[in-house]
């Protein structure tokens, strides 16, 4: 185990008396609790810590944060994920991690090789190569190469994640000093106030400079504030939690990445706020340089977290590279730390007088750039030139602090949709317009000067608390040392003659400046065509470093300003997010909705197998004995029901309840046929259609009262019904007197039926009469049977007799027990929705999803009988004619026999004339094994099927032709005289 | 556990929906010394007893099981004109659930995408939402001391919300859906798909 031979002796927001242990590429170190991964591998010396996507070039570790581009690392073991940025993984005890890319290791890594044929796989050249024989057979090979984690193989042994819903008044993202005083300033006026910060700390950029705050430490005036919020009840603080997406309607996403809950993995918070405050900071920016890429290579700011908030040492001599005033504290903190600073190279022409006294004997080369870096697997100097005579110098060094300037963070606020502007001044993209309720606040709106950042922040938060209806509180501006205003030339990329070769602006995906010029020549000169084009941009950074780096050199080549270019489109997630914490508790048996019955237990005790039947029931599909296979179970089933008994769970079915002096009226508009004429206590078979004259859906409705009905509907189509109805009501006839009621699970009910239905029923104990004569057919009974109140339908979807007894759910358990009891004997056969499928084939009766297909109207399913031609109107009535006024062929419902009887088909295959391989003229709805004819049959819709009756079509199969007689659409009793007993 | 409530799936209730007008719905419960509600999406409490307001001329009455007898004759038996009132048991649709503890909100929280704070839901809210995206009504629990909701939701969800509740707690219920072992690579399973009746 290496020691940590570069961590200072003190200093740092680290504890010191916990020493982890943890293990990076096999080797083992150690560090201290507070540690990254990226800040304990500076401490042991390890600079080398990936290798690129697409040319493995050798990467160190450039940034502190979320904004890292260079270094990623794969988690092993419960920790297992995919690839994260090696700054935002916090140590802990057995940590191991390893580098997604380098084979058989980092130091050697045989696909280094792609660094010799770069200018053969410039950006996009998968567009251009790898083409023959297929793209497909080179595409696993070269994702293999890329440099990316492999997913985890199982999720999580210990914990969940969870994702909840909240609400406040007003959000603060970021706890940095504008975050601070907004947050303080809102929840003292009573707002209820949520803080969210990504850090393992609040403080923001304050934890990594020296600043002073009303004359203390900024962590003391950190903890002030912290404790002041935490004492009030209306304030809710998120630490350790990236807020990631910001929705419509202030809806903003945030995952909680280490919630107190010991079993709880991540949290995710939906936050709905009424003003969000966006305090997310600046992220600096790199130089495009000739291998600007070297391990070695920090951002300044990085290098100033590290010295200051981890106390380790990135380096020993140093040559700091910048275009603004931001690097110069740093040199005065590096210098403080032990790091010895050979060059500060500003590419401007002067510096400030300030910055000049700050950097005191440090030498500064103004007027000059750095070329190029040299050395290998680590910085070991620097090429220095100047702008006027370009004369090269090389400065011995190993760490390169560079600053190319700050971007403001943006990225929630585009993400809402707001605008944003090009400010000359800062040399970056600042917000413009909000168009959501929303606001940004310190260096995420451009301002950078502490003290007026945290007068920023306490407005801010007053003007978010007001907009809210609370009365403002006054807060005072804690006093900060004045410093010089923010200075800055842009500097997008610097000119020499090594500059394009090598010269990365998107570090993670290894665009150079080079594949930007390559796509502007091939004309995707549009920023968003560049970003595609070459991906920068794209990597799981999302181009924090470089985006504005990339839009600066298509601005130089193209001659146009960037204003003029505008930035790509910012979307979510702002950082990896796992998609356990998106998805929350939702998986395995809680993925989707599943509905029961009371039967539901029975039904898998006695082995049936289960699966959704519509609208979430789970319902029994067949009861399979010992033995039988799928086709021998559906058989028997469907034999019992023919010829003897047999029973099955209908409760799913729709129900409601109608009532009201309008209530007949409504029925009537509802259905094609007419039902102000049925009598009380029987039912009749209905068809709805939409309002274009589609089928929507099918049942029976019983009269209950002078003004009561029980209309039922189909399993899947319940809801959409009732929604049809509501509509009707609310819309169309908002006078109308009627109520509707869903009653689906009031009533369960166990459908007997087959021959000997009656016979058995007489055997119940009952006070109904079942004859044929008391209880014909479409008739509705009440009374008891086995001492629990039933309703009683003679109603049949098998095509047997069958009696379907509805009673309260909290009764339908014991009545189907007790059915069983008696039944058994009889040979009662429980019967599931396979079985249910072929006797309904067997009658021609129609399916929604099968027959009824969206397209189908009554007619084409030859029920031109339950066209009213009496009524005046209903829905659909009159869009079905238009349709039919113009002659057109249509598909009608037709039987098909297949010339081998044992062939059946697969539902769903088209059919075609004479087999060609040419527009459809139809396709099979449903074919099944027919107990009653013993050989398979099909019904199918088929264009003017039924003039076609005796003719043979063709059901056109992967590589078969399957021909079959059309016929009627119905295999058995045909006048339904079982049915009707 | 994550979080500190009791959670329990409750007894049948006597439960009737109610529609019609104020006025009418008034006159109905008059006998039985209920009042409505002054405020939609309130409960107004008698003893054992809640009313509902939950939509426009819409209310829920909820009674001990007990209860439903009488009331069952007490509704055939009323004044009101036949036709302007829909009276409708719906006691077995109804699957009620107890939500009671420190941290009921939280529970709540995670299944339902209201803002049940206490200055947006107060103690006796009542509101039809979605709890695991299933329609269900939502109340404050009026008949517990302290912190706590009730949820009722139709009875054929029943399992699939007890499973939920109990996942968001770190206890998952063993919930076998299939019944018998689904052959997943059995061919014969390629046909099936569901089959409305």
């Amino acid at each position: 185990m290496t020691s940590q031979l570069r961590r200072l002796a003190s200093g740092g927001d680290i504890d010191r008396s916990k020493i982890i242990r943890y293990e990076f590429n096999g080797t083992r170190y150690q560090g201290y609790e507070g540690d990254t991964l990226a800040s304990a591998l500076i401490a042991n010396g390890v600079s080398l810590t990936a290798r690129s996507f697409k040319y493995h070039r050798p990467r160190g570790i450039m940034g502190a944060g979320s904004e890292e581009p260079a270094s990623f690392v794969e988690l092993l073991d419960d920790d297992a994920s995919s690839s994260q940025p090696i700054t935002t993984v916090l140590l802990r005890e057995g940590l191991r991690a390893k580098s997604v890319s380098g084979w058989p290791s980092l130091k050697y890594d045989l696909l280094s090789i792609n660094q010799l044929i770069t200018r053969c796989i410039p950006a996009g050249f998968y567009y251009k190569t790898f083409k023959w024989p297929n793209w497909h057979f080179f595409e696993p090979s070269i994702r293999r190469i890329a440099g990316l984690a492999n997913a985890p193989k199982q999720a999580p042994t210990k914990g969940q994640y969870e994702s909840r819903n909240w609400f406040c008044d007003v959000l603060i993202i970021g706890a940095g000093p504008a975050g601070l005083t907004s947050a303080l300033t809102a929840a003292r006026s009573g707002a209820r106030t949520i803080l969210v910060d990504d850090g393992t700390n609040p403080g923001g950029g304050l934890l990594n400079r020296t600043d002073k705050v009303n004359d203390k430490n900024t962590s003391d005036w950190i903890t002030s504030i912290t404790d002041e919020l935490d004492s009030l009840s209306n304030v809710l603080r998120l630490q350790e939690s990236i807020a990631w997406a910001y929705r419509e309607q202030n809806l903003v996403v945030v995952t909680e990445r280490q919630p107190a809950a010991e079993l709880l993995l991540q949290r995710t918070w939906r936050i709905r706020a009424r003003q969000v405050i966006l305090a997310c900071g600046a992220i600096e920016r790199t130089l495009v340089f000739a291998n600007n890429d070297r391990p070695g290579v920090m951002l300044a700011s990085a290098v100033q977290a590290y010295v200051n908030r981890y106390a380790v040492l990135p380096g020993k001599r140093a040559v700091i590279f910048t275009n603004n005033d931001s690097a110069y504290p740093v040199a005065v903190d590096m210098i403080a730390a032990g790091i010895e600073i050979a060059s500060i190279i500003d590419s401007r022409t002067g510096p400030s007088n300030a910055m000049r006294e700050l950097a005191g004997d440090i030498e500064i080369l103004t007027n000059h750039i750095v070329a190029s870096t040299l050395g290998r697997q680590r910085v070991r100097a620097v090429v220095v030139q100047s702008n006027e005579t370009g004369n090269p110098r090389s400065i011995p060094c190993d760490l390169l602090c560079v600053s190319g300037g700050w971007n403001p963070t943006i990225h929630l606020f585009s993400q809402s949709r707001s605008t944003l502007r090009y400010n000359d001044d800062l040399a970056a993209f600042i917000p413009h317009e909000a168009v959501q309720a929303c606001e940004c606040v310190g260096a995420a709106a451009g301002e950078f000067e502490l003290g007026q950042i945290l007068a920023d922040g306490i407005k801010v938060g007053a003007r978010a608390a007001s907009d809210c209806g609370f009365k403002r509180v006054e807060t005072s501006v804690p006093s900060t040392a004045s410093s010089a205003p923010y200075s800055i030339e842009p500097l997008w990329q610097v000119n020499s003659s090594e500059t394009s070769a090598n010269a990365f602006v998107d570090i993670q995906n290894d665009v150079t400046l080079n594949d930007v010029h390559l796509a502007i020549r091939e004309g995707f000169g549009a920023i968003e065509h560049v970003k595609r084009y070459t991906t920068g941009g794209m990597g799981i950074d999302q181009g924090k470093t470089g985006g504005i780096n990339i839009v600066g050199a298509v601005a130089n080549r193209s001659n146009v300003a960037l204003r003029d270019i505008g930035t790509t489109t910012y979307r979510s997630p702002f950082a990896p997010i796992e998609f356990g914490a998106i998805a929350g508790g939702r998986e395995n048996s809680a993925l989707l909705p599943y509905r029961h019955t009371p039967m539901t237990q029975w039904n898998k005790d006695f082995g049936a197998t289960m699966y959704e039947s519509g609208a979430r029931w789970r319902r029994p599909g067949y009861y399979a004995k010992n033995g039988e296979t799928f086709q021998e179970t559906v058989n028997r089933e469907a034999l019992a029901t023919r010829t003897n008994l047999a029973v099955y769970d209908g409760s799913p079915l729709g129900k409601f309840d109608i009532c009201g002096p309008d209530a007949t009226k409504l029925i009537d508009i509802l259905y094609t046929n007419l039902f102000s004429n049925l009598k009380v206590g029987t039912g009749r078979y209905g068809m709805m259609l939409t309002e274009d004259g589609r089928i929507l859906d099918d049942g029976v409705t019983v009269k209950l009262g002078e003004n009561h009905y029980l209309m039922s509907t189909s399993t899947a189509n319940a809801e959409v019904v009732h929604r049809h109805i509501q509509h009707f009501l609310q819309i169309e006839r908002p006078k109308w007197n009627v109520w509707i009621t869903p009653i689906t699970t009031q009533w369960s009910n166990a459908t007997v039926c087959g021959p000997n239905a009656r016979e058995f029923l007489s055997r119940v104990e009952s006070d109904i009469d079942f004859s044929a004569d008391e209880f014909p057919f479409m008739a509705m009974r009440e009374g008891t049977i086995e001492g629990i109140e039933a309703r009683v339908f003679r109603v049949s979807f098998t095509g047997e007799l069958s009696f379907e007894i509805n009673v309260q759910s909290r009764f339908a358990l014991k009545l189907w027990e007790r059915l069983f009891e008696l039944g058994e004997p009889l040979g009662l056969t429980p019967i599931g929705s396979e079985a249910n499928h072929v006797l309904r084939v067997e009658k021609g009766f129609l399916s929604l999803g099968h027959e009824v297909d969206g397209t189908a109207d009554p007619y084409d399913l030859g029920m031109s009988w339950i066209m009213s031609k009496k009524k005046v109107d209903y829905i659909g009535k009159r869009a079905v004619e238009i349709r039919r006024s113009v002659e057109s062929p249509r598909r009608e419902l037709v039987g098909l026999l297949t010339d081998d009887p044992s062939r059946l088909v697969t539902e769903g295959a088209p059919l075609t004339p004479s087999g060609r391989l040419e527009a459809s003229e139809g396709f099979v709805t449903a074919s099944v094994w027919s107990v009653a004819s013993s050989r398979s049959v099909a019904l199918a819709l088929l264009t003017n099927g039924r003039s076609r009756i005796g003719q043979t079509a063709h059901i056109r199969l992967k590589g078969e032709i399957v021909p079959a007689t059309i016929t009627q659409p119905c295999f058995y009793d045909a006048d339904s005289l079982r049915m009707k007993n | 556990m994550i979080y500190c409530v009791n959670i329990e799936r409750l007894e049948l209730f006597c439960v009737f929906d109610l529609k019609g007008s104020r006025t009418d719905i008034t006159t109905l419960l008059t006998k039985l010394k209920i009042v409505p509600p002054e405020t939609p999406n309130t409960a107004a409490i008698f003893g054992n007893v809640a009313l509902y307001w939950i939509g426009p001329q819409h209310w829920i009455l909820r009674a001990p099981q007990t209860e439903a007898d009488a009331l069952t004759v007490e509704f055939q038996t009323s004044d009101i004109k036949e036709g302007n009132t829909s009276i409708v048991e719906v006691s077995d649709m109804l699957q009620f659930f107890s939500i009671r503890g420190a941290d009921a909100s939280e529970v709540i929280a995670v299944c339902c995408t209201l803002d049940t704070h206490s200055t947006t839901f107060p103690h006796n809210a009542v509101t039809y939402t979605e709890i695991f995206e299933t329609k269900a009504l939502l109340s404050r629990d009026a008949f517990a001391d302290g912190e706590g909701f009730q949820i009722a939701v139709d009875r054929s969800y029943a399992d699939f919300i007890d499973d939920n509740l109990h996942r968001i707690l770190g206890a998952p219920l063993e919930v076998n859906h299939a019944g018998r072992a689904a052959e997943a690579n059995n061919p014969e399973h390629d046909n099936q798909k569901h089959r409305d009746h």
